[in-house]
């Protein structure tokens, strides 16, 4: 029996010392089911750990809080002059490898040298031209340049067709609400490799999807910025959808409809949530 | 011939437009993280000329290294594994990165004997601590903590960017911050004893006299 509660203590001890290892994991909420089952079982009967775990969260807080320092005009100088000094000496054809437009170019430089005619060449300008004009547009038509747009589009497409997901949180209200507008479910997502959560909406005959988006992710791409700071919000179309950027109090949303399905600005009502 | 010459200059001014976009996009996705890049830099070096030259050459080798930046990962993730190195060759060079790290349980004698160790009297402890005594605590951490404490508690990534970051698995991320944390945390304690004892000797001699 003695040996029995012996064993059973320093099991005890041993997980003590592992889990002790996981409870940044429990203060953050990055542990699965079974590894948070574990620690809870232990901090209810461990003081020690649960004081520790306190002072990590009290850590946390307090770090959260501390000013970021910023680099000085002169620094910034010293950083763009290098720069610059670096990327007037690279040469562009050393990108030819990765980058499809330089290998394009290329093989129709190829195609020039066989031919040895001035008006082939001529016209091989011309096509060059127009592929090169053409090109970005028929990438836009697909998708968008602005990571945070393809990831919401991309995002609609998949479930265009499919079951959409059961409710992942008990929230009932969307962040931007119109008339005629019911939430149907939400979930969870990434939105250019950040958090995102998504509102799936009817809106008349048609499925809308909200993208909850944080600041830094909203404000990335200079375009949208420029466009939120002239007109309060930034629009595009691609793929026959609709898709409009509003930027909330410290987060931004992403309105993602069927063409002409996403309701007028002015009538779009931002609820608290 | 003439058309030749002009065909070339041609494509060479359609190869700069697609340069020069390249620089601008470059441009345009890592200028709004350079003050950022100079805080996490700057925490980890007591010379401000020091932080500015990792942030430099970090913007330098992403420069070099951008057509590796897909859309799949943040630009600052990506920055920040890249001055992660910048700072890890940097200071294998002056050879202080072999450095022994102590593990401090919870058990640890200086996190229980201590007034201020139990969570209230920490947090009223961690209130009255000033900025500069905190960064202090975290410059003097062991580099693998002092890291990774500073990029999720100040900069707030969370783990899977940490171990894309580090090079790490996820789970040395939680024992490494837990570890860290609780290092850290025992450097507060043992700082504000020191502080409050020069203060209760003081008052003593104040009382003598």
């Amino acid at each position: 029996m003695k040996q029995a509660y012996e064993s059973d203590s320093e099991k005890w001890n041993v997980l003590h010392v592992q889990l002790q290892d996981m409870l940044a994991g429990y203060a953050d909420d990055e542990l699965d089911k079974e590894q948070l089952s574990l620690v809870e079982a232990h901090l209810a009967g461990c003081e020690l750990c649960r004081n520790d775990l306190a002072r990590q969260q009290l850590i946390t807080q307090r770090l959260n809080m501390m000013p970021s320092p910023r680099l000085s005009t002169d620094a910034q100088q010293d950083i763009d002059r290098s720069l610059s000094a670096v990327l007037s000496n690279s040469t562009p054809r050393k990108q030819n490898k990765i980058d499809p437009y330089y290998s394009l170019m290329n093989k129709i430089k190829l195609s020039f040298s066989l031919s040895k005619t001035i008006s082939a060449a001529g016209w091989a300008i011309a096509c060059v031209l127009a592929l090169v004009i053409m090109l970005p547009t028929a990438i836009q038509e697909k998708t968008s340049p602005i990571p945070m747009i393809a990831d919401a589009l991309s995002e609609y497409h998949k479930h265009e067709n499919n079951v959409l997901p059961v409710a992942g949180t008990d929230t009932n209200k969307a962040p931007v609400s119109w008339p005629n507008a019911r939430l149907l479910t939400t979930w969870e997502t990434t939105i250019a490799g950040e958090p995102a959560h998504v509102y799936a909406l009817r809106s008349g005959r048609n499925i809308v999807f909200q993208y909850h988006v944080n600041e830094t992710v909203f404000f990335r791409n200079p375009v949208v910025r420029k466009a939120i700071a002239e007109t309060g919000n930034y629009k595009t179309q691609a793929n026959k959808l609709d898709v409009i950027a509003m930027p909330l109090a410290d987060t931004g949303i992403l309105i993602v409809g069927p063409a002409d399905s996403l309701p007028a600005s002015e009538k779009i009502l931002i609820e608290s949530i | 011939m003439i058309n030749a010459a002009l065909y070339g200059s041609r494509i060479y001014l359609l190869e700069m437009v697609l340069f020069s976009t390249k620089q601008k996009r470059f441009h345009c996705l890592t200028n709004p993280w350079r003050d950022r890049l100079y805080g996490v830099a700057l925490r980890q070096t007591n010379t401000n000329e020091v932080a500015e030259d990792w942030v430099q050459e970090t913007l330098l080798r992403g420069w070099r290294n951008f057509d590796q930046l897909s859309e799949d990962i943040a630009v600052y993730a990506w920055l920040l594994k890249i001055l992660n190195r910048v700072i890890a060759d940097d200071l294998r060079k002056i050879q202080r990165r072999n450095q022994l790290a102590p593990v401090v349980t919870v058990d640890d004698h200086d996190l229980i004997k201590h007034s201020c160790s139990a969570p209230e009297p920490f947090e009223r402890a961690l209130q009255v601590q000033l900025n500069e005594e905190i960064n202090t605590a975290i410059m003097n951490l062991p580099e693998e903590f002092q890291r990774i404490v500073i990029l999720r508690d100040i900069e707030g990534l969370n783990y899977n960017e940490l171990a894309y970051i580090l090079d790490i698995p996820k789970g040395t991320v939680m024992s490494r911050l837990s570890r860290g944390r609780r290092l850290l945390a025992s450097a507060l304690i043992k700082f504000r004893n020191e502080d409050d004892s020069v203060l209760t000797k003081k008052n003593s001699g104040a009382e003598q006299s």
